[in-house]
């Protein structure tokens, strides 16, 4: 058996497939954080960290002590990136892309209810905001996954990938709505109210904050598995060829990036408010001119 | 043998209820309400079981009689009428005396209509898959809140105003609305149906003015007022169904499509005041003044799911897709209007009126899209609903009666002050809204059946999200408290505990076995409506059904053990730290037992307690209720006028 030969047998192994990318999608997740470091650093002027130190972080972090405020506030970080490794597997068996939806909704339900449950009043705050936010990419969101039913009549993955003509093509506009929402999930500025990477503009850390040492490195295990996530979905509206969907995605990405480093944080209502007006119609108006 | 059943099952509560009036000694009436209660419960499910028994496609029971015994339908039917023109009278409204005069003469007048010559019996009752559906709800959610209001009412005579009711009178009606409903679901033909129509409105009119006084009085009354509106609506239906078809029974609803559009959408508005969609959403919001049985009565096992049943047994008989299509928007409109109100309420039972108003919107939108993959998803939701909101009540109830308020910031930390009530609450809001529970599938096939219609879509996708956001600030002021190395026993009296751990045991059964019953209950359903329907789309219907939901159980199962396991086990006293603040933390040994201290204080300048609150997102200020409420009501009764011009242009 020659190599390519084994790589196919893999790639049409659902199980084995479903491994590999829990396996996977965390490392690539650090990766892209590493990579959001560095580049920002230097669009900023500085040398920024190591390549690895995303890594060194999760490893220092599970070295701590488990320091916590309560117990239930544990049980929910687990939660978080148990259905986030969730999210993985539905989507490489090709399930109902709105059921993926819903347990990815169902997992930062978890964070969000582990940062309310003590009693910190940052927490509390990052929490509320948190829920704003899904309340602004929610619609989004599932209005996408409707488009993509009406140019394949079916909600799920597999047939998706079945179709020959990319995604980008019939909903552009959709993308573009859809990174939107994808700046919400990586935390970027100006969406970034719920927990922010720039301290500057940060109230204590926000949603985080109460959890510490290891819970926190499972919370960063999980945001690591919803960027790989969401880096993949982008690369889903270019599926013909993974040459051309990581390109986009890539691009998309570094998009983000000098968004990122071009705003501050602007506040949650100006961000509901947004979400609901502008990509919204977005969606709308691509889903519109889908329709059949 | 069904037959002697269904009729106890109609006439045992009214029974009950008279003993009740008349008992003399609180234990003889508890005694009285729980012997009613197991006999409704073990009623309902053996009427199921022996109507199962009947052989045929759909096994339809029905109960047959000669011609003559539909006027004993309309003699009750005039009965009733009269009595609530008599309350009319005593309390001096104009309207509501005006709406019963209109109705008795419509009443009367059906009666001289000429009826079909060739038909000799009547089908008087009807017991078929949606009838057992709805008999299962009544009588098990009936009972489960029955056996709460034993435990409740015991507490609410202690501190209630000196106006309220007695406890007999509350038992009489009480017990006596699950009667009603239960041969308001059986029904088949209409005068009986309106009959117990009527009876469910007088009751719920009475219990909401249960504890006296001026806002009980004025809620009772607008619940009356609309509800009587819609028995004009409802009777103007069944007469135009006479005058066109010469029939009086939901059978000539659905037999003759081309002609009773009309009637069909009259009785549907009807439907609509009695499941308090916007426009008419307001004699629900004021039935909260009411003891909270009555609410949880009203919103789970009785009063709105008649109209919801309505709308479901009617909406295949609409031949019109531009009437179906308006039917859905209605449905829709008040799925998100209720959803984003209750989005701004911190009135804990606001809260839960609103979210009964969105799920209901959300069942009538489905029955208004027309594909089996709706319908089915419509049903789902009417039993889930119930379930899950009769709990709620319940919880809300007994968390008013110990903490003396319903607003929801002040529930907070609840979960160590009463942690089997606060349990089985979060249980009931989470199985609002999250997987694998039943609420959440069926949503999601709500949406996934919207996919024909892009403006619905809109709605159901903005309703969804808001959904999500009311119920996880509850669910997260609840459970927010500090370290308690164990929880403390609830003193709860056993009637309470017996109803609410039912209802708990109610949702996670239907909870693990959603796909299941979806399966096997609600898809042959639509099954059973679609199947003469030319070109429906049932590819969509196959599709969910190869999602399995116990991934997401064993995914559950799977971080409760590794967090058992992994980190409760070896999680040491030694580890818990205070919350961050600045490190002025105040260190109080039990913060939760002295209420004065709000969670977050700290020391300030010298040494000074500072105090300090923290609210959730209400939208203050962003949202206006009244505004809101103003512009939805105004575009709810655009959709009625629509609806009711269309169906008039289109029998033209």
């Amino acid at each position: 058996m020659n190599l390519t030969e084994f790589f196919r047998s893999v790639w049409n192994n659902p199980t084995i497939l479903t491994i590999l990318a829990l396996l996977f999608a965390p490392v690539f997740g650090c990766v892209l954080m590493s990579l959001d470091r560095k580049i920002t650093a230097r669009m900023q002027g500085r040398m920024g960290p190591p390549w690895l130190q995303p890594f060194y972080d999760l490893c220092k972090l599970f070295g701590k002590q488990p320091l916590a405020l309560h117990r239930p506030q544990i049980m929910y970080a687990v939660l978080h990136l148990v259905f986030m490794m969730l999210v993985v597997v539905l989507l490489v068996q090709g399930q109902d892309l709105l059921m993926v939806l819903f347990v990815q909704a169902f997992s930062v339900i978890c964070l969000v209810l582990g940062g309310m449950s003590v009693r910190s009043p940052y927490s509390w705050i990052g929490s509320q905001r948190k829920i704003l936010q899904m309340l602004a990419y929610e619609p989004v969101l599932v209005l996408l996954i409707l488009a993509v039913n009406l140019r394949d009549s079916s909600f799920l993955a597999s047939k998706v990938m079945e179709n020959p003509q990319p995604l980008l093509f019939s909903m552009p506009l959709l993308f573009l709505a859809f990174l939107c929402v994808v700046a919400i999930e990586f935390q970027k500025s100006p969406f970034d109210v719920a927990t922010s990477h720039h301290a500057h503009q940060e109230i204590v850390k926000g949603i985080t904050l109460e959890f510490s040492g290891p819970f926190l490195g499972i919370i960063e295990i999980a945001h690591c598995y919803e960027m790989a996530i969401f880096f993949g979905l982008m690369m889903a509206f270019w599926h013909t060829s993974l040459l051309a969907g990581f390109l986009l995605a890539f691009c998309s990405f570094l998009f983000l990036l000098i968004l990122d480093n071009a705003f501050s944080r602007l506040t949650s209502y100006w961000m509901l408010r947004y979400m609901w007006t502008v990509p919204l119609t977005l969606a709308l108006a691509n889903l519109i001119w889908l329709w059949r | 043998m069904a037959e002697w059943l269904l009729y106890g099952m109609m006439g045992i509560p009214l029974v009950c209820g008279v003993l009740a009036l008349l008992a003399g000694s609180d234990r003889l009436r508890n005694g009285i309400a729980a012997f009613s209660a197991v006999a409704v419960a073990l009623g309902g499910l053996a009427l199921v079981w022996l109507s199962l028994q009947t052989p045929g496609p759909g096994r339809i029971w029905s109960l047959t009689a000669p011609l003559q015994a539909g006027w004993i339908g309309s003699a009750l039917e005039l009965v009733i009428i009269g009595v609530i023109f008599a309350v009319a009278l005593r309390i001096r409204n104009f309207w509501i005396a005006l709406f019963g005069v209109i109705q008795f003469i419509l009443a009367l007048a059906v009666n001289f209509l000429p009826a079909h010559e060739e038909e000799t019996r009547l089908v008087l009752f009807r017991i078929d898959d949606l009838t057992r559906i709805m008999l299962l709800v009544t009588s098990l959610v009936g009972a489960s809140i029955l056996i709460f209001a034993i435990g409740y009412m015991k507490e609410h005579a202690k501190h209630a105003p000196p106006t309220a009711g007695s406890n007999a009178r509350f038992f009489f009606f009480f017990i006596s609305f699950i009667g009603f409903m239960v041969g308001l679901v059986c029904s088949n033909h209409l005068s009986f149906f309106s009959f117990f129509w009527e009876a469910t409105t007088f009751c719920s009119y009475a219990l909401i003015g249960q504890d006296g006084g001026e806002a009980r009085r004025v809620n009772a009354v607008r619940a009356l007022f609309i509800n009587s509106f819609g028995g004009v609506l409802l009777l103007g239906g069944i007469f135009l169904l006479k005058w066109y078809t010469g029939g009086e029974s939901f059978d000539a609803v659905l037999a003759n499509k081309s002609v009773t559009l009309l009637p069909a959408v009259l009785l549907c508005v009807a439907a609509f005041t009695k499941s308090a969609l916007f426009p008419f959403q307001s004699w629900l919001l004021g039935a909260m003044v009411a003891p909270t049985p009555v609410s949880a009565m009203l919103h789970a096992a009785t009063m709105v799911k008649a109209g919801v049943y309505l709308v479901m047994r009617i909406t295949p008989g609409f031949y019109n897709e531009r009437a179906m299509m308006v039917v859905a928007f209605a449905g829709a409109l008040s799925f998100v209007g209720g959803a984003l109100l209750a989005g701004t309420q911190s009135n804990g039972k606001k809260v839960l009126a609103y979210s009964t108003i969105s799920n209901l919107g959300l069942v009538v939108a489905c029955a208004g899209i027309d594909s089996p993959l709706a319908y089915a998803a419509g049903l789902a939701i009417i039993t889930f609903h119930a379930i899950s909101k009769g709990l709620l009540f319940l919880c809300v109830g007994r968390i008013e009666q110990k903490i003396g308020s319903r607003d929801i910031e002040d529930m907070d930390g609840l979960i160590f002050k009463m942690p089997f009530t606060t349990c089985a609450a979060l249980l009931g809001m989470m199985s609002m809204l999250l997987p694998p529970f039943g609420m959440l599938l069926s949503k999601w096939l709500a949406i996934e059946a919207t996919i024909r219609s892009p403006f619905l879509l809109v709605f159901m996708v903005l309703g969804s999200a808001l959904t999500v956001f009311f119920w996880a600030k509850w669910i997260g002021r609840m459970q927010n408290t500090g370290y308690h190395e164990h929880m403390p026993r609830e003193d709860i009296g056993l009637p309470m505990r017996i109803s609410m751990t039912l209802l708990g045991l109610m949702i996670l059964g239907t909870g693990v076995t959603t796909m299941f019953i979806f399966g096997k209950v609600f898809v042959p359903m639509a099954h059973a409506v679609f199947d003469d329907v030319p070109n429906a789309n049932w590819q969509a219907l196959s599709e969910p059904g190869t999602f399995s939901a116990v991934v997401i159980f064993a995914a559950v199962g799977a971080g409760l053990l590794i967090y058992y396991f992994v980190f409760w086990r070896r999680f040491r006293k030694e580890n818990v730290r205070l919350p961050f603040l600045c490190g002025e933390n105040i260190e109080i040994d039990n913060v939760d037992q002295d209420n004065d201290i709000r969670s977050y204080d700290f020391h300030s300048v010298c040494g000074k307690v500072e105090h300090c609150v923290f609210s959730s997102y209400y939208f203050h200020g962003v949202i206006n209720e009244k505004l809101v409420t103003m512009c939805l009501n105004w575009g709810a009764w655009l959709i009625i006028v629509v609806l009711i011009g269309n169906s008039i242009a289109a029998t033209r």
